[in-house]
């Protein structure tokens, strides 16, 4: 075991973190991870994106054929870790895009889909959105019930998706739908490329409880799809989505994130005083708490040492990845409500009020994080995962 | 809704509080049962002292030495007898759930014969329900009795059979009808310990103490008179105790809870750290202030099942969820209580270091397996989903 960087690998750190302290705009609100508070980060960080992509770094995991960096685990590793030490702003509104979209078809595509889509994404021109929850299939996906039914070169699409992240800015939809429905529930279903703009489609909000919109709701109604949006072969849409490329996912960035955050509230409890003491002085229960935070923080970072270890050495992480989800998002809910604590009424404030500690970044984590345990697959589905890819139980019901 | 005693509560509370303070020794560590050998002595003692005062058992009928007492004044009795730390442990079982059973189910002869020996603190009892293949599943037993002209055979083994090595007499839950469906085939016997072809195993527990056993049955032979209620009726009588069991054993023990608490913060007061007490650290405070609201939350879930049965109604998860919480937090309390006595709470009464002559460090070696006994935690969890919120059987 060696936590150092290899000469090769302490280069590339340097090339990346001298890139990010050259380059990157220092934005006051810091990364803002989320969608509600993007659109400042994002008019902020034109230029810069450019940059990145000129580099082929808003896709860092792509081949070079296809405008990527083609970066090995550990160079995605280093880069995403130095990302978001310095907490530079990611171009969020690519991520469908980057991270699913593109991978997706790079394996799966044809080569007409490839050549047409993936430059858009990386351009920034198309904004991607996934469809794949419904109203009665959300971590049981595979019962979804949004209908395709061929006619002549098209689909007709019925049906519902819910829950779909910025589906309202979306150009396209990674869209799994049912072809037949006699089959097999996994084996009936076929993956297509579904233009947003298609007459049919109709996209409702969803506001969360943050007050942000970023869920949607979106509905199908006879929409048309030409058979060449379809990924892959028909009633193979299942697989196809079940396997992308096979890209860094120790989730190091959320890891270094956290960490962040709890240092953050750390030192706001040590600079602030109340009858002539820090709150750390004066609240013994405290000290103990922000220990705790800390060192769960720690042990984040390294589920994902683990990972990214696994994958340098060729090895495709299984529940060890879910480990690291069910970690990191329980701990995200952890850390938000000891900064509630630490906070006290002042981090109820919304980032708008003067009177907001660390921009507003702890109130609205601590709406945000409740979803964390939901979406990209439940606490419980990845203990169900745990328990039975990791320690060989029975499959429950 | 009044939480107030009668008057004739309040004085028989000061009565038996002024008894007990001069007749428990001071120097009883008392939690729990008393399982070892001097323990189990100064016990026996204790309930021939109380048998004197006809207060072994409160609820039973004056014709059986009990006092026909309401539940008010049995939850009177008991919330004293917990806080005192009476060493009745001997009795529990027979006076909690064996002589109502009994007193139930029982002939006349039967009840002649059972009841005043335990109240004279003459007999004692145990319980043999749960099978190395049959505990939360009790159903399932096994141990067969077959009849033999006017005597039933019985062949088979329990398990987890507390004080089975002392006891004069076993409550049995026996397969009868082993064609039957399976909760319609078990009967309920009363089981002299001395019959020949019964062998008694010791179990020693994690506290290093004997008070389990497993106990073998071969070519057992007892007389029609052993049965109690009908044939294959068993199973019936056996729930019906079980209730019996959960609901007469919590009161005592959160009123010893109490006691702890209390012990444990006077501890607190007089253990000087840094040039204060230990009272004076917040995490201490805090801990102890928990658990004050956790043993209050329990005392009122106890005041629910009492109140319940003063108005005769019948509980449904009440009982339950009486034994499922309490159990749990006396498990909290034993971990508070070790957490503040640091190494010191983690000897053995014997040692000249102990403090609070041990109590923590029984507690937290005991207070796991109350979890488990009269009912799992998770069984108390099933009951309560099914009855309680009307959830489908899992």
């Amino acid at each position: 075991m060696d936590f150092r960087d290899t000469p090769e690998e302490a280069a590339f750190r340097q090339e990346v973190r001298e890139f990010i302290a050259r380059e990157a705009p220092k934005l006051e609100q810091g990364a803002g991870i989320d969608v509600s508070g993007y659109a400042q980060v994002f008019v902020q960080s034109q230029g810069w994106f450019k940059k990145l992509g000129e580099k082929g770094w808003i896709s860092p995991a792509w081949p070079k054929e296809y405008g990527g960096a083609g970066m090995t685990v550990m160079q995605q590793f280093i880069f995403n870790e130095e990302m978001a030490e310095a907490r530079a702003p990611r171009p969020l509104h690519l991520i469908i895009g980057v991270g699913m979209a593109g991978p997706t078809l790079i394996v799966h595509g044809s080569e007409e889909q490839k050549k047409y889509y993936l430059p858009r994404i990386l351009s920034g021109e198309d904004i991607w959105c996934q469809g794949f929850s419904e109203p009665e299939a959300g971590s049981d996906l595979a019962s979804l019930r949004t209908r395709a039914v061929r006619d002549s070169d098209d689909y007709i699409v019925n049906g519902q998706k819910i829950w779909t992240s910025v589906a309202h800015l979306s150009k396209w939809m990674l869209l799994l739908a049912r072809t037949d429905p006699d089959a097999p529930k996994h084996r009936g279903i076929t993956y297509f490329i579904l233009d947003m703009k298609s007459p049919g489609v109709e996209v409702r909000p969803l506001v969360n409880m943050a007050g942000g919109h970023e869920f949607n709701e979106v509905f199908f109604d006879n929409v048309r799809v030409p058979k060449a949006n379809i990924i892959g072969e028909e009633n193979r849409g299942w697989y196809a989505a079940m396997s992308t490329l096979d890209f860094e996912r120790s989730a190091i960035g959320s890891a270094i994130g956290l960490r962040q955050t709890v240092e953050d509230i750390i030192r706001y409890a040590r600079e602030h005083t109340e009858d002539g003491g820090s709150m750390l002085d004066l609240n013994p229960m405290l000290r103990y708490e922000l220990v705790d935070r800390l060192l769960e923080a720690e042990i984040g970072q390294m589920l994902s040492y683990r990972i990214i270890s696994l994958q340098a050495k060729g090895i495709v992480p299984n529940y060890e990845a879910s480990i690291v989800k069910l970690y990191n998002m329980e701990l995200n809910q952890r850390i938000a409500r000891t900064g509630m604590n630490v906070l006290g009424p002042y981090g109820q404030l919304d980032r708008a009020s003067k009177w907001a500690p660390l921009k507003g970044r702890l109130e609205h984590m601590y709406l945000r994080s409740v979803g964390s345990t939901i979406e990209g697959g439940t606490s419980e589905i990845q203990r169900n995962i745990i328990a039975t890819r990791g320690l060989n139980l029975p499959r429950g019901d | 809704m009044d939480f107030r005693f009668t008057p004739e509560e309040q004085a028989f509370r000061q009565e038996l509080r002024g008894w007990l303070r001069e007749n428990v020794p001071p120097d009883w560590e008392g939690v729990f049962l008393e399982e070892e050998e001097e323990e189990w002595t100064l016990g026996r003692a204790f309930v021939k002292k109380l048998s004197q005062k006809g207060w072994v058992a409160p609820a039973w009928p004056k014709e059986y030495a009990g006092m026909d007492a309401s539940p008010a004044m049995q939850l009177v009795y008991n919330e004293e007898m917990g806080y005192q730390r009476a060493p009745i442990g001997s009795v529990l079982q027979a006076v909690g759930y064996i002589g109502p059973a009994i007193l139930s189910f029982g002939t006349e002869e039967q009840k002649k014969q059972h009841l005043p020996p335990i109240t004279a603190g003459e007999t004692v009892w145990c319980q043999g329900f749960s099978e190395p293949e049959a505990g939360s599943d009790l159903a399932s037993l096994k141990t067969r009795a077959v009849k033999d002209g006017d005597d039933y055979v019985i062949n088979g083994d329990k398990t987890w059979t507390s004080n089975a090595h002392r006891s004069d007499w076993c409550i049995m839950l026996v397969r009868t009808d082993p064609a039957a469906p399976k909760h319609k085939g078990i009967s309920f016997f009363l089981v002299d310990m001395k019959s020949p072809g019964i062998t008694v195993q010791p179990i020693i527990n994690m506290a290093n103490v004997h008070s389990f056993n497993q106990v073998f049955f071969e070519d057992v032979r007892v007389p029609r008179s052993a049965l109690l209620g009908q044939e294959n009726q068993g199973w019936y009588i056996g729930a019906m105790t079980l209730d019996f069991e959960r609901s007469s054993l919590v009161a005592a023990a959160v009123s010893m809870a109490k006691r702890g608490l209390d012990d444990l913060v006077q501890y607190c007061k007089e253990t000087k750290v840094n040039g204060g007490s230990l009272l004076d650290n917040p995490l201490v405070r805090h801990k102890l202030a928990e658990i004050a609201i956790e043993i209050e939350v329990g005392k009122y879930m106890v005041y629910r099942v009492v109140s319940q049965q003063a108005r005769k109604e019948p509980g449904s998860i009440e009982a339950a969820v009486c034994k499922l919480y309490n159990t749990e937090m006396d498990v909290r309390l034993a971990n508070t209580g070790i957490d503040i006595l640091g190494l010191y709470g983690q000897l053995h009464r014997d040692s000249k270091w102990v403090q609070l002559m041990g109590r923590f460090q029984k507690s937290y070696l005991y207070a796991i397996a109350m979890m488990v006994g009269g009912g799992s935690s998770e069984i108390q969890r099933n009951i309560i989903a099914m009855r309680g919120l009307g959830l489908p059987r899992g």
